[in-house]
């Protein structure tokens, strides 16, 4: 039988990662048994791992830090705050996937992992009325930046704010928001990115900050003041914000006859706790008829591409990618909704497989579409 | 019969109204546990309830754990007690609305809603036959029960009762609908009945409101309520029960097929931050129990899945065991989520101790819900001015006295302070009772006052009525046909047919009756001596008549009932069951109670907190009490302690309170003395101290405590870092040292010892608090046993502060799982599969709790067995957790087993008030049915005394034997046993049973198998196969026994001498006894008769034995029809070969 030693030290930074709830977890498995890309991760084993202060052996990278098994958790743990704690660890012993390292080099060479040169930032907003500063300054995310296909929700969202008479700013400058370098523990070159990032909003001198992607929602919000980069105004996912405008009555959504359904991003949903703003949207939308999936809100799957899942690529990934799909099929909508650049770039390469005659858009395509 | 004098050292005080009162709320077990704790020791008591029954939860669980006792059989002789017990009265469908005053002196307002249905009700079911109405039925969800209905079939008060919610003519008659009050025959229904305010006075409170399950449809993982064959733990109690939706099949929901394999899933919902933080301490217990069952029942795969196995109880270990033995798969685990695929249930789960994630097909998922306070709990709370805890159960004053609520004079048992299982329950209702017994400040031993008049008792005139019971009686059998066949039964002087025996105006008819005749005998046709017999008792009483002269013929239950398609038939049966009575009741002599005066003084060995609480009690009810200490100082264990788990409270705290309990109630207390010698018996101990001193005592309460393990083999002792939990208390946790790893379950749960329950609550707080003095704390475990809610919260408590948890094999002895080395343990961590190191600078051992052998030579003059693990044995694990087997004596606190302070206090407690009820009367009466023997006769062997269970009959081989009554119980094993048959018993001696069978089998004996049956079981279950008319063969003629080990070989060879062509034995199942396992014999006696009958030539399938419980109308019902299928397999031919070769037989 192997023997382990007991590392205090280990045992107390994870503790402390995990702001302590670690050592409630009593070992039940719920974890393990509802992870999404079960059995691939044993969760309860690392945790028990972290218990004791044994370092993990590299499986933490499989982990879509999609949160679905806190949700299950009985115990409060902050699972995926010790899968991250022991990422960093894994960092520091240069126990990194390849890709990923890739990604990070990239981030630093060219302001995002595409390795897209800077310059081309801001192509996706050509020929659009944006500003270089404004009511509303949209951080774009490097994926709707540079992906043909995402920049169509990007262009999508400026276009439904312009029609609401709102000014609206771009970000000259703009870096990737860092949430693979966060996810890696690269702490010093996160501060330089949240600091570059937060100094290029503060010249546009913005009301409100709108994000695209849930993952840059969450790092400007959350994680950016803990490295003393503090945004020059509220952060807010774009889904937030419209349906506000559509309530208030500054947006009258047009007429689009369709069945459409909704997927919650993980990073939108179990890590924002912002489920019902996209839903209202949808709503809003004359002719739709909105239909729920089996699992949704706090119990919703996740698309496969999280926790730098998307940039890695894994056969694991790509079943759980598949099972969303599943259901969003089982559904017979024709539009399946969300509001993630990563959740649709992995639903529409799977979908190329699978060939389900659905369709995946953005929730604020939708939108567009019925403004039309 | 002498009147009886008050308390000695107590003051009679006028009687004012209310200060001899104590109100109870809820009439579940415990509620039931306190009345009759408190009615018997002279309180007056008003029961309120809030359903229509007593009997609470357990009424409809099928069995307990963890001897697997038949639960309402076990419970119904305690509701019947408590419905006839002349200071109890009992108000159902009732709420306390309002409390007013302190105490001595509330005033307490009681709302009762009607019912409908007036105490006329017969229980005959018309009513629910026509009802229209269906409603669900909430106790298991599946079945449905009617408008109209019984709450289930024992219940008491025995009346029917209308839901009004769901009846149609709601009134004032909204819907019109009247059909069930058209078809009563006893005009019992009454929609007038408007809501009843009640006010009352009291002295003291006793709140026993219990639990509920929490709603399972809250825990959506598990899919209750979305796949049918997903149930919660009651309804599948239910299913398992006779009486349940499926007759006790354990059936799919869904289709009603078989289950072949059934998962159980723990904490589904408790220990959980989500829903229920808190354990709900008797889940664990429970699913082993249906684990069992469920194997029981034929299902072939059986997994429970567990995180901490929690059998923390007496004999819960070995239960564990016996469920690993019998197959059932435990697997360490938490249910995940439930899905459905092709008609199957899939349970996913993580098999943690093989890290393996399992994704399984079952046919049932039965899930284990939270106990939660019930309906309306804070509500409760404020009409009693009391306080809760965060999870809304009633809150104690004092950590260490879980009977006190926050209120003066109001106090809690059973479930209302959080979970307990039924003998927690029990135990906390005595203690409950015992604290609201110092409030009442009066007391009455009611007597019932009766002369008897007629005298002439020794040639039998025999007075004789059959009941129509409306049409349940007379629509099947010839009512007049009967009148007119007694009146030519010998001795016979009236002969009466009456349409509803037992009404009050009937009784008042029969007592005149017996006057008018001068009747020395009666005997009554009509339903179950079990109900009724009190009944016609009473008449008799009225007519000055001894009441031990009645008997009944069932031709209700037994015979209308059940064979309503043949009325020829039952007709017939029931002239056999009248001639069978009166020839019983011929042979029947007056009797009277036997009364055995009492000394009113208790004896308390050990000092420690049980018996000081114990001691104390006694004193302040105004009966001596004399505690004999062995040390010099009073305490015990608790003295060495510093604070207590998981509080943390102070020990001296409660020996500080404890002694100056001691010495305001006046207890007369010896230190550094111990018992040298104790004789006699219940009433009349005598008492030698080792001072030389002699005592007469009443009643003896041990609490001599128990010894702390010492781990010698581990070095303990030797090496200077190695301590126990008590090393730690004593150093008031100053350890050296930087690491610190406790080692749980040394010396406990192993081949010898269950859970020692104590450890580990002590170890959490102690390894909390050198944690918060900076230290590296581990605790390696088995599994963590924190059964109650402060216990669990200290668990999450250490763990959230930084105490390392390496669990270890649950199975194995603790050092298979753990290696000394120098300055370091190696653990087999089961969690990780791995050897893990762990530095150690010191080591704490949770050591066991053992047997204490300083009083076994007390023990052994006391008869008092030991349980296999050598603590002393209590009387029932359930319902008698402080009383042992002989009679007036108690045991209180670890001596009993291991337990903590609250519960050594509170089982301190129960032993007062067991004591205060067995000698506040001044005398001890007990029913005359005792054995007797007939010293002519004996031959001085001494074999009944080798049966007696209760040690009653004392004597040497050829000098003498006879029976002690106050000992006797009246099973009549001895009468069995004896060779030459010199042993009777009032009303079941040989002479009348072989009457009887004379009766029964003077005509056509070869169309009438005999079955003998117990009166708690199988006559019980007959009764119950009435109830539920459950149709069977007419042929069997029933006679009713006290217990299976009364049948003799005279018996059972007078029926074959006769010409029956079967014979049946039927009792309780063998660890179901009322009798202590005096059915042992039964079945030891039957193998032995077997071969005799077969050595005469009587085929073996003539003659069979059936062990089976109350509830169990099915295996009644089988044996019915076997015996019918026998009788058409035996020819003439053979019957009178068997008659002519027994006859030769001496």
């Amino acid at each position: 039988m192997a023997r382990l030693r007991i590392d205090f030290d280990l045992r107390s930074k994870l503790l402390r990662a995990s702001g302590g709830t670690i050592n409630l977890c009593y070992q039940c498995g719920s974890c393990t048994a509802s992870c999404l890309i079960s059995p691939g991760l044993p969760v309860r084993t690392i945790m028990r791992k972290a218990q004791i202060g044994v370092l993990d052996d590299g499986s933490s990278w499989k982990c879509l830090s999609c949160r679905y098994c806190e949700v299950t958790c009985p115990r409060g743990v902050r699972i995926s705050d010790v899968i991250r704690g022991y990422r960093i660890m894994l960092y520091e012993n240069k126990s990194v996937p390849e890709r990923l390292v890739e990604c990070l080099w990239k981030i630093y060479d060219y302001g995002n992992p595409l390795g897209a040169p800077r310059r081309e930032r801001l192509v996706w907003a050509k020929g659009l009325e944006v500003f270089s500063s404004g009511e509303a300054a949209i951080y774009s995310c490097c994926m709707n930046a540079y992906d043909k296909r995402l920049q169509y929700a990007a262009k999508s969202l400026v276009e439904v704010l312009l029609k609401a008479g709102i000014k609206v700013s771009v970000l000259e400058g703009e870096n990737c928001c860092g949430d693979i370098v966060y996810n890696t523990g690269e702490e010093y070159y996160l501060e330089e990115l949240a600091q570059s990032n937060i100094s290029v909003l503060e010249k546009l001198k913005p009301t409100v900050i709108l994000t695209l992607s849930p993952h840059c929602y969450n790092m400007l919000k959350n994680i950016y003041p803990r490295y003393g980069a503090k945004p020059p105004a509220p952060v807010l996912h774009y889904t937030q914000y419209i349906a506000e405008l559509i309530t208030s009555g500054r947006i009258k959504p047009g007429n689009l006859n369709a069945k459409v359904t909704y997927h919650d991003p993980c990073y939108l949903g179990r890590w924002s706790n912002i489920y019902e703003e996209p839903r209202t949207i949808i709503q809003h939308i004359n002719g739709v008829k909105f239909v729920e999936m089996e699992h949704n809100r706090e119990n919703s799957l996740c698309c496969g591409g999280g926790g730098g899942a998307f940039w890695m690529e894994n056969m694991e990934s790509r079943k759980v990618t598949r099972e969303r799909l599943t259901e969003a099929k089982n559904t017979e909508a024709e539009l399946m909704s969300t509001a993630c650049p990563y959740c649709i770039r992995m639903f529409e390469d799977e979908l190329k497989i699978v060939r389900y005659s659905i369709r995946v858009v953005d929730v604020v395509e939708i939108l567009r579409e019925s403004l039309r | 019969m002498s009147t009886i004098g008050g308390h000695i050292g107590m003051h009679k005080i006028e009687e004012s109204e209310g200060q001899d009162t104590i109100l109870i709320i809820g009439g579940g077990i415990a509620g039931i546990r306190a009345a009759l704790d408190a009615a018997s020791a002279g309180a007056r008591v008003i029961l309120v309830e809030k359903s229509p029954a007593i009997g609470g939860i357990m009424a409809f669980l099928d069995k307990t754990f963890p001897t697997l006792d038949c639960s309402i059989c076990i419970e119904a002789p305690l509701i019947g007690e408590t419905i006839r017990h002349p200071n109890i009265e009992v108000i159902t469908l009732a709420d306390v609305i309002d409390v007013k005053g302190e105490p001595g002196n509330f005033e307490v307002t009681i709302l009762q809603k009607p019912r409908y249905v007036t105490s006329d009700c017969t229980k005959c079911g018309k009513c629910e036959e026509v009802c229209p109405v269906a409603v669900p039925n909430p106790i298991d969800g599946t079945s449905i029960r009617k408008a109209i209905y019984l709450p289930y079939p024992q219940a008491e008060p025995g009346w029917y009762v209308i839901d009004i919610e769901h009846c149609l003519n709601k009134p004032p008659g909204y819907v019109p609908c009247d059909r069930c009050k058209i078809v009563c025959d006893r005009n019992a229904i009454d929609f007038t009945m408007t809501p009843k305010i009640i006010k009352k006075k009291v002295a003291s409170i006793i709140l026993a409101t219990g639990y509920k399950l929490a709603d399972a449809r809250k825990f959506k993982e598990y899919g209750y309520g979305l796949y049918p064959d997903v149930l919660t733990s009651l309804e599948f109690d239910r299913l398992l029960n006779a009486s349940g939706p499926t007759n006790g099949e354990v059936l799919k929901p869904s289709n009603g097929e078989h289950v072949e394999s059934i998962l159980f899933a723990s904490c589904a919902g408790s220990r959980d931050k989500r829903y229920y933080e808190y354990c709900s301490r008797f889940c664990c217990m429970y699913i082993l129990k249906h684990a069992l069952q469920a194997k029981a029942h034929g299902v072939k795969e059986v997994v429970a899945l567990f995180m901490d196995i929690r059998a923390f109880g007496k004999g819960f270990e070995s239960f564990l065991k016996r469920a690993l033995d019998e197959g059932v798969e435990v697997v360490r685990g938490k249910l995940a989520k439930v899905k459905y695929s092709n008609g199957k249930l899939v349970a996913v789960y993580e098999d943690t101790v093989k890290g393996k994630v399992i994704e399984r097909l079952f046919d049932m998922i039965v899930i284990a819900p939270p106990a939660e306070p019930p309906e309306g709990n804070l509500n409760t709370a404020k009409i009693f001015g009391i306080g809760t805890d965060k999870y809304g159960f009633f809150r104690p004053r004092k950590p260490w006295s879980p009977i006190e609520t926050t209120r003066p004079g109001v106090y809690m048992c059973g479930s209302a302070a959080g979970p307990k299982d039924i003998s927690d329950s029990v135990q906390e209702a005595g203690a409950a009772a015992a604290l609201a017994l110092t409030h009442v400040k009066s007391f009455r031993i009611p007597k019932e006052e009766y002369e008897d008049v007629i005298r002439d008792i020794e040639k039998p005139r025999v007075a004789f009525f059959v009941c129509h019971c409306g049409t349940n009686i007379a629509g099947v059998i010839d009512v007049i046909d009967v009148r007119e066949y007694a009146k030519n039964i010998p001795d016979v002087v009236h002969s009466e047919n009456l349409m509803f025996a037992c009404s009050a105006a009937s009784v008042d008819y029969i007592a005149k009756v017996i006057r008018e005749k001068n009747a020395n005998r009666l005997v009554v046709a009509a339903c179950s001596p079990a109900t009724h017999l009190g009944v016609f008792m009473t008449a008799a009483r009225k007519a000055g008549l001894n009441p031990y002269l009645v008997e009944m013929a069932n031709i209700r239950n037994l015979d209308s009932w059940v064979h309503a398609k043949y009325p020829r038939e039952a007709t017939e049966k029931a002239k056999d069951f009248v001639r069978s009575a009166i020839a019983r009741a011929r042979r029947l002599k007056p009797l009277k109670p036997h009364i055995f005066p009492v000394t009113r003084r208790v004896l308390v060995v050990g000092g420690g907190v049980a018996g000081m609480k114990a001691a104390s009690t006694v004193a302040k009810a105004g009966i001596e009490a004399v505690l004999v200490e062995k040390n010099d100082s009073l305490g015990g264990t608790l003295r060495e302690l510093y604070k207590l788990a998981p509080e943390g409270y102070l020990a001296e705290e409660v020996i500080r309170e404890a002694i100056e309990e001691v010495k305001s109630s006046g207890v007369k207390v010896y230190l550094n003395t111990t018992v040298k010698n104790v004789e006699g018996f219940a009433g009349n101990f005598k008492v030698e101290l080792s001072n030389g001193e002699v005592l007469d005592v009443g009643a003896i309460i041990i609490a001599t405590g128990s010894n702390i393990h010492i781990p010698e083999h581990l070095g303990y002792g030797k090496k200077p870092n190695m301590y126990t939990l008590l090393d730690v208390e004593k150093l008031r946790y100053e350890i050296n040292g930087n690491n610190i790893v406790f080692i749980s379950c040394v010396g406990s749960r192993n081949d010898k010892r269950g859970c020692s329950r104590y450890c580990c609550s002590t170890m959490l707080h102690q390894a909390l608090e050198l944690k918060r003095r900076g230290k590296n704390v581990i605790v390696v475990y088995k599994d963590i046993r924190t059964y109650t809610p402060e216990a669990e919260a200290l668990y999450r408590e250490a763990a959230s502060e930084g105490v390392l948890f390496l669990k270890v094999n649950s199975l194995k002895p603790i050092e298979e799982s753990v290696i000394f080395e120098d300055g370091k343990v190696i653990v087999r961590e089961e969690l990780l599969g791995a050897d893990v190191e762990v530095p150690a600078d010191a080591i704490v051992l949770a050591t066991a709790l053992e047997p204490n052998p300083l009083i076994d030579e007390l023990i052994v003059q006391l008869k008092i067995p030991k349980d296999p693990e050598g603590f002393l044995f209590e009387a029932h694990p359930k319902l008698g957790p402080v009383e042992t087997p002989v009679k007036g004596v108690f045991i209180a606190g670890t001596a009993q087993g291991p337990k903590d302070v609250k519960e050594a206090i509170a089982q301190g407690l129960a032993t007062a008030a067991k004591a205060i009820a067995l000698l506040s009367k001044g005398y001890i009466e007990k029913e005359p049915l005792v054995a007797v023997i007939d010293q002519t006769k004996c031959l001085k062997c001494g074999l009944c005394a080798r049966v007696c269970t209760y040690g009653a009959i004392k004597g040497e081989v050829k000098k003498y034997f006879e029976v002690i009554p106050a000992l006797c119980e009246g099973c009549g094993s001895c009468i069995a046993e004896c060779p030459v048959g010199a042993i009777t018993m009032p009303g079941y001696g040989e002479e009348e049973i072989l009457a009887q069978i004379e009766e029964i089998l003077r005509e056509s004996p070869e169309e009438k198998p005999i079955a003998f049956t117990c009166f708690w079981c199988s006559y019980a279950a007959a009764d119950n196969a009435g109830i539920f008319k459950v149709q069977y063969a007419v042929s069997p003629r029933v006679i009713r026994l006290p217990c299976s080990s009364r049948v003799s070989w005279r018996l059972v060879k007078k029926a074959f001498e006769l010409g029956a062509p079967a014979v049946a034995v039927t009792g309780c199942r063998l660890q179901d006894c009322h009798y202590q396992y005096a059915n042992k014999h039964t079945v030891r006696r039957f193998e032995h008769w077997k071969k005799r009958l077969e050595s005469l030539g009587v085929r073996s399938e003539r003659f069979i034995l059936r062990l089976f419980g109350a509830p169990d109308v099915p295996e009644f019902v089988k044996t019915m029809n076997e015996l019918e299928e026998i009788k058409n397999k035996v020819s003439r031919e053979e019957i009178e070969e068997t008659m002519r070769r027994l006859r030769e037989v001496k």
